[in-house]
């Protein structure tokens, strides 16, 4: 379903921290979040997953989104957050199996519909292996990994993910990556915010830049990472070439150091 | 185990109440000219003896009517609550007040030189007739307490007189489920009515809790509560618990007057009268010289 | 553990309990004659003491407990915090407040119904002042210490009421409410309390799911459509309904709400939900077991039932304190 984000403005604690950003995700398209510290990133996420109050519109293919119930919600839009909370020392399969809670009733147990999407996602997160271990005994990147397989088995046509690959090794990052890109291929909305240039030069179909709480620009990676854009959203200089895969971008130095622009 | 304890205890304030008196004794020819009383139960033997201006005050505890039956009395002089500061500011001849409640005021007001007589905590129909002329010797009413010292123990000896055999059980059930049983007031006067006292017999000494499950298992005849005074409290619910109520054959009821039976005081004969007639109600005594 | 077999398991435990529960008093009853007296009718001393005294205690003794071990549970699961429990953080004695602020003072009459009123009150109270210092500042130590001056500070305004009463006898209740003791009760009130703790369990069990899906923190609760503000209303509630219920009658009974969701909770799965019922029924078994003991003990002057608990709880509590720092879930 398309995710159609128009004008959104979110104001918090009297400061307006997002503003009049509007963009269009269509199914099938990993897009990639953007921007320094600060930028807003993690703002318009959380507004996207219901819980900041917005202004503006937000709409999924014919739904208003402003009119749509937490319990609704969460079967259309599932959210990744960054912050990474394990409360109890849950066993990794019960903890992915909370995200099938917005499909079951209540008192309900877990269905043979809800145990293949659970296996589904803890194999597309790689943490099949994992299912009978504690949760809080894992290192931090497989934890990272049992979460996202959470949000995976919520089985949504939206997945909002906040910095999923921060703390991964390489070869998880880009199990990450690529989950997210199977997501899209199924037929999925993905919008999954980075901080890695890298990874999402590689991995995105599209670049949302925010800056100072604004869209600063959007489109594919090639047009949008430009050196001229790095320079001014992060004030860093790159290296960049390309492969069968398409754009290798890996920033190098801060503006100024080698007197380039 | 504890009983012994608790009688052990209670000798030690006889004895130095008795070195008190060998030592302090009625030294001074005239009576004292201001007494004040620091316990609800000296308070009732004061009231009852004193002359006219000579004592100058009585515990706060005195306009209790739950706990003293001269609370009407007791509005007529100033209310002390038994504080040492009280007594200093007052400067009486003479402090009357019990041994247990202000231990550590009596001490006190005795480094400070106050004339200070103790009357015992432990009281029973038979010492009432001691006490009162005790206080009527202290106060220079002798003459007084003598002649109710000695009707007193008139009555309580006629009372006693016309028991007979049939002793119906009764006991006597406080707030929060305490029974009184052997060596308290009630008791003494429970025996003297005519009446088996259902927690001495049972061994209970003193004050004590005594479960509602024993008095339904026990079944007295005669169940004497306490009526609840003003404010509300949880422990007068338990007298009322409803397993108590559903005795069929139990009477459950304030029968001595309010009051009445607190101290040892003349006025306890209002609780024995009150209990003898209950008792000859509801198991009289046959008629002296009727056959059995 | 399979839930099925644990839920059983502490089913008959906490049955087994309430029926030695029924067998323990003063009256030296037989066995025949105690469950002749409980189910014939009539006036025989037997049956009066086994329906008006012993079954009430019983009855309150299973609903009791049942309410502090299920709302220590519910509470631990909605703060991620295992040392939450009624008594601890001064919910408990917040609610003794209430029901002694409104009864003693007589302003309402001397019915019986003000208990659970005033207990309900402040026990409302209670947990939303907690809530809120937990939403202000999350951690485990904050609560415990807004607890404990919470508790503090209703235990001693508690004392001042019941000296200030004009009732000369109020004050010997301190005792009571400060730990508290099922001694003989009655039906009246089993009647007044257990339909309003059996609403407080049905308001905890409608947020099974919400306490489970916040084991992910808040924001993954709000996206797995847990709606925060009703989750808050249904612990909130359920939690004073069934704690205060159970002070209103009982007293302040403390630490078994932390005690059993703790010895439980490696059998479970650790989902919160799946906690509750088994913390229920073992808080019951517990709470039984300990009136009883406090029956045997001190045969006639009885024990209060808060001092057992303390006693097997407060040294419970100092050893997950210090255990804490190194594992604390």
């Amino acid at each position: 379903m398309r995710l159609a984000i128009d004008d959104i403005g979110v104001v918090l604690g009297g400061r307006p921290v997002v503003s009049g950003v509007s963009l269009a995700i269509e199914p099938g398209r990993v897009v990639g979040l953007l921007g320094p510290n600060g930028a807003g990133k993690s703002t318009l996420m959380r507004a996207l997953a219901g819980q900041l109050p917005f202004i503006g519109r937000m709409a999924l293919g014919p739904q208003d989104l402003a009119t749509v119930g937490t319990a609704e919600r969460a079967r259309l839009i599932a959210y990744l957050p960054q912050t990474r909370t394990i409360g109890w020392r849950l066993k990794v399969r019960d903890l992915v199996a909370l995200g099938r809670l917005p499909w079951r009733p209540f008192g309900r147990p877990a269905s043979a519909g809800d145990r293949a999407a659970i296996d589904r996602a803890m194999a597309m997160m790689d943490v099949t292996a994992l299912a009978e271990r504690i949760a809080t005994e894992l290192s931090g990147g497989e934890q990272a990994r049992v979460l996202a397989a959470r949000a995976v088995a919520q089985e949504t046509p939206v997945l909002v993910a906040d910095e999923p690959a921060s703390g991964l090794d390489p070869a998880h990052q880009i199990t990450m990556m690529q989950a997210l890109r199977r997501l899209a291929d199924e037929g999925r909305t993905v919008l999954v915010s980075l901080h890695d240039l890298t990874l999402a030069a590689r991995w995105c179909d599209e670049i949302a830049m925010l800056m100072d709480g604004a869209l600063a620009a959007a489109g594919p990676p090639e047009t949008i990472l430009t050196d001229a854009r790095l320079a001014d959203v992060y004030g860093v200089t790159a290296h960049r070439a390309h492969d069968a895969g398409g754009l290798i971008l890996a920033p190098v130095d801060l503006v100024g150091r080698d007197g380039r622009p | 185990m504890s009983g012994t304890g608790r009688r052990h205890g209670r000798s030690w304030p006889g004895l130095i109440l008795l070195a008190g008196a060998l030592l302090c004794g009625p030294a001074s020819a005239s009576p004292p000219a201001r007494v004040m009383s620091l316990n609800v139960c000296t308070d009732q033997l004061a009231m009852t003896l004193a002359a006219p201006g000579q004592l100058v005050s009585v515990s706060f505890l005195a306009r209790e009517p739950g706990l003293s039956m001269l609370h009407e009395e007791a509005k007529n002089y100033g209310a002390n609550r038994g504080l040492a500061e009280e007594v200093f500011l007052q400067k009486p001849d003479l402090v009357v007040t019990g041994t247990y409640s202000l231990h550590n005021t009596t001490a006190l007001l005795r480094r400070l030189s106050f004339a200070v007589e103790e009357f015992s905590f432990v009281q029973t129909l038979d010492t009432i007739p001691d006490e009162v002329r005790r206080m009527g010797a202290l106060l220079g009413q002798e003459d007084k307490a003598r002649a109710i010292a000695d009707g007193f123990a008139k009555e309580l000896a006629d009372i006693e007189r016309r028991q007979c055999d049939r002793r119906p059980t009764a006991v006597a059930y406080e707030q929060n489920g305490v029974a009184l049983g052997s060596e308290t007031l009630a008791d003494s006067v429970i025996t003297a009515a005519g009446f088996d006292n259902l927690a001495a017999d049972l061994g209970v000494v003193g004050m004590s809790p005594f479960p509602v499950e024993q008095i339904v298992a026990r079944r007295p005849d005669v169940i004497i509560t306490r009526d609840p005074a003003g404010a509300p409290t949880l422990g007068a619910e338990i007298p009322r618990h409803p397993a108590i109520s559903a005795l069929p054959d139990t009477r459950v009821g304030a029968f001595v007057p309010e009051g009445s039976w607190s101290c040892g005081a003349p006025a306890v004969m209002e609780a024995v009268r009150a209990l003898v007639r209950l008792r000859e109600e509801i198991a009289p005594c046959p008629e002296p010289g009727a056959p059995r | 553990m399979r839930p099925l077999a644990l839920n059983g398991a502490l089913g008959v435990l906490a049955l087994s309990l309430f029926v030695l529960s029924l067998l323990v008093g003063p009256a030296d009853l037989r066995l025949g004659e105690s469950v002749s007296g409980l189910l014939a009718g009539g006036s025989e001393a037997a049956g009066i003491i086994m329906r008006e005294i012993r079954l009430p205690r019983a009855l309150l003794g299973l609903a009791i407990g049942f309410s502090l071990g299920l709302a220590g549970a519910v509470l631990q699961g909605f703060l991620r915090n295992p040392l939450a429990e009624p008594g601890i953080i001064g919910v408990s004695a917040t609610a003794a407040l209430g029901a002694v602020a409104i009864f003693y003072s007589g302003l309402a009459g001397t019915s019986l119904y003000t208990l659970p009123a005033g207990a309900l009150a402040g026990a409302f109270a209670a947990v939303l002042i907690l809530l809120a210092i937990a939403s202000r500042q999350g951690s485990t130590l904050t609560l415990i210490l807004a607890g404990v001056a919470l508790s503090s500070l209703s235990g001693a305004l508690t004392s001042l009421v019941l000296n200030l009463s004009p009732n000369p006898f109020a004050a010997y209740e301190i005792i009571f409410w400060l730990l508290g003791s099922l001694k003989d009760r009655s039906m009246e009130h089993v009647a007044l309390a257990v339909p309003l703790m059996a609403l407080g369990w049905l308001l905890i069990a409608l947020s099974g799911r919400a306490i489970d899906a916040l084991s992910l923190g808040e924001d993954a609760a709000q996206s797995l459509g847990i709606h925060m503000g009703r989750t808050r209303f249904l612990i909130v509630a359920g939690v004073a309904l069934s704690v205060g219920a159970a002070t209103a009658v009982a007293g302040t009974i403390g630490f078994i709400g932390l005690v059993v969701p703790h010895l439980l909770r490696p059998l479970t799965d650790r989902l919160p939900s799946s906690l509750l019922l088994p913390a229920g029924l073992g808080g019951a078994a517990l709470l039984l077991a300990a009136d009883s003991a406090a029956r045997l003990i001190l045969p006639a002057g009885e024990l209060n039932v808060g001092v057992l608990t303390a006693l097997i709880g407060a040294p419970f509590f100092l050893w997950l304190v210090m255990r804490a720092r190194r594992e604390m879930l």
